[in-house]
This record gives C-alpha cells, sequence and structure tokens, in this order.
C-alpha cells in the first residue's frame, strides 16, 4: 500500500478517470494537469475552445457528458467546507463559460449543452452525512438565486472517499430543483460511474 | 525463467503520470509487446508489459511532494527545480532519464526558464530531455515566435561536460505553432522513453540513434539562427557540424574521451577579433557601475554577445514604488548585521528608465549579458564604481573571461522564472564547465536586497532553501546585489560578503 497526503488534485484525477473510463472524449480541461492548463480544449478535434490568460478565474474542471450533452463545470477543495468560500466565484465563473460554450466555432458545435455547476471534495474514512452536503447545496441554491435569475437549477456534488487502505472510492451526490428530462439522465449516467452510489436530494426521487 | 524488472514514473501530477505509460502502450504494443494497464489503490497507474519471458512493471506516481516514499536521490535534484517525468529503478536507486515540457510560452529568454533542471539533471548523470515549441504564440501580441539557442547550446555543453545524454527537442511549426502533435519533437520524446526502458532491460532499442539524430538537430539549429541572435559565435564553423555531432554522442554514449578542442562553443576569442558593436552609451540607467560597464563595452573590454538592444517590460510607477517598499521590508531582516541600509532606486528607474505615461522600465543596460574577455577588466570596474571593493576581490581568477549577467527584476522573488534558468543556461553556455575557458559568472542584482536570497546564522551568511538560491549557488561566483552588497561564492558551502 502506497501512502500518500491526500490533496483535491488527486480528487480532480480521480473523477477525470472515472469519467473518461465511460468516454475517453470526456474531459476537456483539468486546472491541475501540467502543460494543458492554459486552454479548454475538445479532445475530439484537439482544437481549443477558449484561452485562458495567466491571472483569469479558471474551473478545477470541465466534463462533457456528451451521450446527454451536459457540461458539468467544476470546482475542487479538499473538503466540503472549503468549497463554500468558491460558491460565488465558481458560479461567475461559470456565467462566463456559458458565454463560450453557446458560441459555435470549428471547436466547439454543441452549443445547446446544458451547463451543471459541479462541486467535488475530498473526505476520509467515510463519506459526507446527506444533512452536510444538503446543507452545502442550499447554500449554493441561494446564492444561485441571489445572482441568476432562472429558479431551475440542478448541481452535481462529486465525492472522493480515501478508505483506510488508501484507496480512492467516488460517491456523488445530485440536487435539483425539479425533476426533469435531464436530471433523470444525468442520475442515471452518474449513478453508474459512483462506486458507493449517488444520493439525489430531491423529494421527488426515492433513492 | 521470466526476467521481472519494476520501475516507477515519477511526474509533476498524475495526469502526466498516466499519459505517458498510455504512450508506452502504444509504443509496446506496436512492438508486439502485451500491456495492461490498471489502478492501484483506485488511482495510480500500474502499466505491465510483457514480452517472451520478459515482465516490465511501470508504477506512475505524480505529484512528488504527495508521496511518503519519493526517493530522496529524486527529492535532492528535484530541489533545484521540478521536472515533469523522471523514470527510476528503486532496486538500483538510480534515475534513468527525466524530462521537461512547459506549458508557459517558451519562446525568446522564456526557452531558458528550465535550464538549471537541465543542468541539475545532468551533474547527477540522468540523461535529460527537454521539449519545446519550434514555435509559440505569444499571448501579448498573437505572434509566433521561436525559443532562442542558449537551450541547444546549453545542452550541448552538458553533454561535453558531464558526458551524459541531455537533449532538446522541438515540437509545432510556423503554420501550426503550439501543437505538441505537429512536428517530431513530441513523438521523438516518446520514442526516447521507450528505447530507455528497452536500454535498461538490455533489449534491442534505438536510442543511440535518437541521441546522434537530435544532437545534429540542435547542432543544426545552432547553425541556422546563430547570425541572427548573436553578432558572432566564436569559433563556429558549419563545416565541422559533422564531426561534433559524431564526438558529442561519442562523449554520451560510448564514454569516449574526445579531447575539448574538437569541441564547439570556446568564446574565448580576443574582442578586437570579433565583430562586435562597441557604442558610446549602453546603458538605460544610469549608476556609477552602470557607466563604467558601458565604458568597459566602448572600450572593447567587453561585449554584448546578443543583437540588438532590448528593454524589460515596464510596469507602473506605482507598481515600482510598491516593490522597493517590500525589498525594504526583507532588507530589515539582516540590516542589523550588514550594517547597510537598502538604497532606494525609485527616482532613478522613473527617471531614467522612463518609457511611457505613468510607466518605466528597470531594466539597466541595453542587454542583461555582457561578457567581459577578461575577469580582471570586470575586477576593476567593480572595484572603480565603490571604493570599498578596492583589493577586496581575489585577482586568481583575472585571466579567465567572465559574464556579466544583470537580473533586473524588482520582485521578490529572487531569481523568478525565468532568472534562474537564464543563469544557469548563460553559465554553462558561456563556459562555465568548460576546461578551456573556465568561465567566471557575475551577477549583479540591482534593485534585490542580499536578504531575499539569503539569511543570517549567527553572522554567517546562508542560501535561503529556494529554487532560485539553488541555482544561484550552483552557477554565480560573484553576485552584486543591491546598495554594494558583494557575495562571493567560494564553492564550498561557504559565501562571504562585503
Amino acid at each position: 500500500m502506497y501512502k500518500f497526503n491526500f490533496t483535491e488534485s488527486f480528487g480532480v484525477y480521480k473523477w477525470c478517470t472515472v469519467f473518461e473510463k465511460e468516454n475517453k472524449n470526456s474531459v476537456l480541461f483539468a486546472h491541475i494537469t501540467g502543460g494543458e492548463w492554459k486552454s479548454i480544449k475538445n479532445p475530439i478535434n484537439k482544437q481549443s475552445i477558449y484561452n485562458f490568460s495567466l491571472n483569469e478565474k479558471k474551473p478545477d474542471f470541465v466534463i462533457h457528458i456528451d451521450t446527454i450533452n451536459v457540461l458539468l463545470l467544476g470546482e475542487a477543495k479538499i473538503t466540503l467546507s472549503k468549497l463554500y468560500n468558491d460558491i460565488v466565484k465558481h458560479l461567475n465563473i461559470i456565467q462566463i463559460l456559458k458565454k463560450i460554450f453557446s458560441k459555435k466555432s470549428s471547436a466547439w458545435e454543441n452549443t445547446q449543452s446544458c451547463i451543471i455547476p459541479t462541486f467535488m471534495w475530498c473526505s476520509e474514512k467515510k463519506v459526507s452525512s446527506t444533512k452536510d452536503v444538503e446543507k452545502f447545496f442550499n447554500e449554493v441554491k441561494s446564492k444561485y438565486l441571489n445572482n441568476f435569475d432562472s429558479e431551475d437549477l440542478i448541481v452535481v456534488g462529486l465525492e472522493v472517499l480515501r478508505d483506510k487502505n488508501m484507496c480512492l472510492e467516488t460517491k456523488s451526490h445530485i440536487f435539483c430543483s425539479k425533476k426533469s428530462e435531464i436530471s433523470d439522465k444525468l442520475i442515471k449516467y452518474i449513478k453508474g460511474l459512483s462506486s458507493l452510489g449517488c444520493t439525489i436530494y430531491n423529494k421527488d426521487y426515492i433513492t | 525463467m521470466t526476467n521481472k524488472i519494476e520501475l516507477e514514473l515519477w511526474a509533476d501530477n498524475q495526469f502526466e503520470a498516466r499519459w505517458l505509460l498510455e504512450d508506452i502502450v502504444l509504443r509496446s504494443t506496436s512492438n508486439k509487446w502485451k500491456a495492461v494497464l490498471s489502478d492501484l489503490q483506485g488511482f495510480i497507474p500500474k502499466l505491465v508489459i510483457s514480452k517472451n519471458n520478459q515482465v516490465i512493471t511501470i508504477i506512475g506516481f505524480g505529484g512528488y511532494k504527495f508521496w511518503n516514499h519519493l526517493p530522496k536521490s529524486i527529492s535532492d535534484v528535484l530541489s533545484e527545480g521540478k521536472v515533469d517525468h523522471v523514470l527510476y529503478d528503486r532496486n538500483l536507486d538510480r534515475m534513468l532519464f527525466a524530462n521537461e515540457d512547459s506549458s508557459a510560452t517558451m519562446t525568446g529568454n522564456q526557452s531558458q526558464q528550465r535550464a538549471e533542471r537541465m543542468v541539475a539533471f545532468a551533474k547527477n548523470n540522468v540523461p535529460f530531455s527537454y521539449l519545446l515549441p519550434a514555435f509559440a504564440i505569444k499571448t501579448s501580441d498573437r505572434v509566433a515566435r521561436r525559443p532562442n539557442l542558449w537551450v541547444p547550446i546549453t545542452a550541448l555543453c552538458l553533454i561535453a561536460a558531464y558526458k551524459v545524454p541531455v537533449t532538446v527537442f522541438y515540437f509545432g511549426s510556423k503554420s501550426d505553432p503550439d501543437n505538441k502533435l505537429s512536428g517530431e519533437g513530441t513523438n521523438q520524446l516518446g520514442l526516447m522513453f521507450w528505447s530507455i526502458i528497452l536500454k535498461h532491460i538490455g533489449d534491442k532499442n534505438t536510442f543511440s540513434e535518437i541521441i546522434k539524430n537530435q544532437v545534429k538537430i540542435m547542432l543544426n539549429e545552432v547553425s541556422l539562427k546563430n547570425s541572427t541572435l548573436f553578432y558572432n559565435l566564436p569559433n563556429w564553423d558549419d563545416k565541422y557540424i559533422d564531426d561534433w555531432s559524431k564526438y558529442l554522442s561519442n562523449l554520451c554514449l560510448k564514454d569516449s574521451k574526445e579531447k575539448y578542442d574538437n569541441l564547439p562553443f570556446n568564446w574565448n576569442v580576443p574582442i578586437n577579433k570579433l565583430n562586435v558593436k562597441s557604442n558610446k552609451k549602453n546603458c538605460y540607467i544610469e549608476t556609477v557601475l552602470s557607466k563604467n560597464i558601458s565604458e568597459d563595452i566602448f572600450k572593447k573590454r567587453a561585449y554584448f554577445p546578443i543583437r540588438g538592444s532590448s528593454r524589460g517590460r515596464p510596469s507602473l510607477f506605482e507598481e515600482h514604488k510598491k516593490n522597493i517598499e517590500k525589498q525594504k521590508i526583507i532588507h530589515r531582516a539582516g540590516e542589523e548585521i550588514l550594517k547597510i541600509p537598502y538604497e532606494d532606486l525609485y527616482s532613478k528607474i522613473i527617471e531614467d528608465g522612463f518609457t511611457s505615461k505613468g510607466k518605466a522600465s528597470p531594466s539597466i543596460m541595453h542587454k542583461s549579458l555582457i561578457r567581459y574577455e577578461r575577469f580582471k577588466s570586470l575586477r576593476q570596474t567593480i572595484e572603480n564604481s565603490c571604493n570599498k571593493f578596492k583589493n577586496i576581490i581575489d585577482t586568481k581568477n583575472d585571466n579567465f573571461p567572465a559574464i556579466l549577467f544583470i537580473a533586473n527584476n524588482l520582485v521578490t522573488n529572487f531569481l523568478r522564472d525565468p532568472y534562474s534558468g537564464m543563469l544557469a543556461s548563460y553559465a554553462v553556455a558561456n563556459g562555465s564547465l568548460d576546461p578551456r575557458q573556465k568561465t567566471i559568472i557575475f551577477l549583479w542584482a540591482p534593485y534585490q536586497t542580499v536578504m531575499l536570497a539569503c539569511k543570517f546564522s549567527g553572522k554567517d551568511l546562508l542560501p535561503k532553501n529556494n529554487k532560485g538560491s539553488k541555482s544561484w549557488v550552483n552557477h554565480a561566483d560573484y553576485t552584486l546585489f543591491n546598495n554594494n552588497i558583494l557575495v562571493t561564492n567560494h564553492k564550498d558551502g561557504r559565501l562571504s560578503y562585503v
């Protein structure tokens, strides 16, 4: 067993590889990658969709779920509690990137992609309680309603657990303000990638 | 009987470890090996390749500092700057190969910014490769630029000095800049990795061919571009490229004892035999020392080896003010022992360095690299610029050539990128390791306090433990900090100052 200090970069890597195993062209950007953090690239045609300037605020990852045309724009921190400070920053990044992804170009043609705010955090030995995650999602929802017009919101939480054997496992959490076709498809997809299951935060779903 | 070998691939992050292992999957399977890539502990990539009775396992660990079992030998060399990959055999405690591939736009002198890592690995006898763009777009003006020649020259000088393969690979082209998949470099680097694995197990490989080919490419690069970068590249003649290529390849592949006389990059030529410019005024910011250096250039005791004049990017006056105030605060840590205050050069910068409304450049001279034919002239110039230096600087180095490198920056990281790499590559490429030259390296950091680079232990001056200071201690013989604090590096771990 190899011992390591747990950081969010391992969490980002873990989730990116989980998505890539399902579809090798799903990761468009991961901030922690050496040499590849400067631009969001379409992995199919290798073209740059957007180039970040050096000091521009960036997401930690961008994942495209091609089969349901969903884009997960992700912010990652080592703990759930540390994500609270970055909710507004992340929602602002999403607003900027929404415009980028809605423009058709030779690099990007999926202009109708549904963009989902996504948060990733790491846990030790046991996964976060539903209560803690619900509290966090409520905070995201209130910040979202304060800053944006729409009340229709889906938020994805991607958790990485380091167990006692230093193995990394995946657990997902999905909040949706209302049941919809896209939430159904998203839940089904992400549930299939989560080794420790997926919790849904909407009373219309029975988990 | 099965022959098993286990290697570790250390990388800057997990992605880079996995990408390289995926590349090895492609190369090995196309050579009829079986390859299985899996994960240990849910995320540690493990590659097993096998053919006949040979099984090779490579485990990838990304993010050096996060792992408890990072070998000390790797950790020590990484303290001089992290690289993208290190291939390691734990049973032999041996680094087999390392490479660097930067995401920065490595054009012009930015390409030198990782050179200190080339030197660190070569010094530790580890084959090293540096992947650079042949062309890259600079974001400020969207123009495609090329890296300068100091990196390939440094690599070739390292081969000569340490007899270890140090190579530069290029990707992209003028019509397809920044594209790692364009050009030959990325593919050749991948082949190099694969050939090193095969070489390590004693299997048939193309390592020698790749090195020979790459040495020739680097020499051709120097041939192609030297007249645009340099006024003169002394003792350079294209007709020797084939011979040099053979000598240098043999040096790092066959452990042969080629004489240095057969190798390029001997700068030891009298200045009056060179076709160099010697303007009367060679400095932007006029201090006693900069004017004396300017005079040395005019009188042909020294020259700018690089063509033209250039000036560091101007900053707002307020930025300079803010940085100077930060320098003053840092300086206070040693002021009581030094008994020398920080010299505030703010007025000088905004008057002499003025470029446009509200902005000034701190660049002192028209170029930041100056070659002296003999250290004696530089020593006398330093002595004449400040009374306290009279009879202080040792004359034992007087007959060696010298370079003066000016780190014009004002920020509070000592030798931050690209300066630590520039210092390393200027030193090596100008002959600091070459027994024909033994070039003396003099660094001038006019705005930076010595306390950025050093700390006191009692009254002893010690280098701080950071990347910039490591490069500094490895390469600079003398350093003149703000307000004429001259630090001599005795190269035995001791620093002295006056």
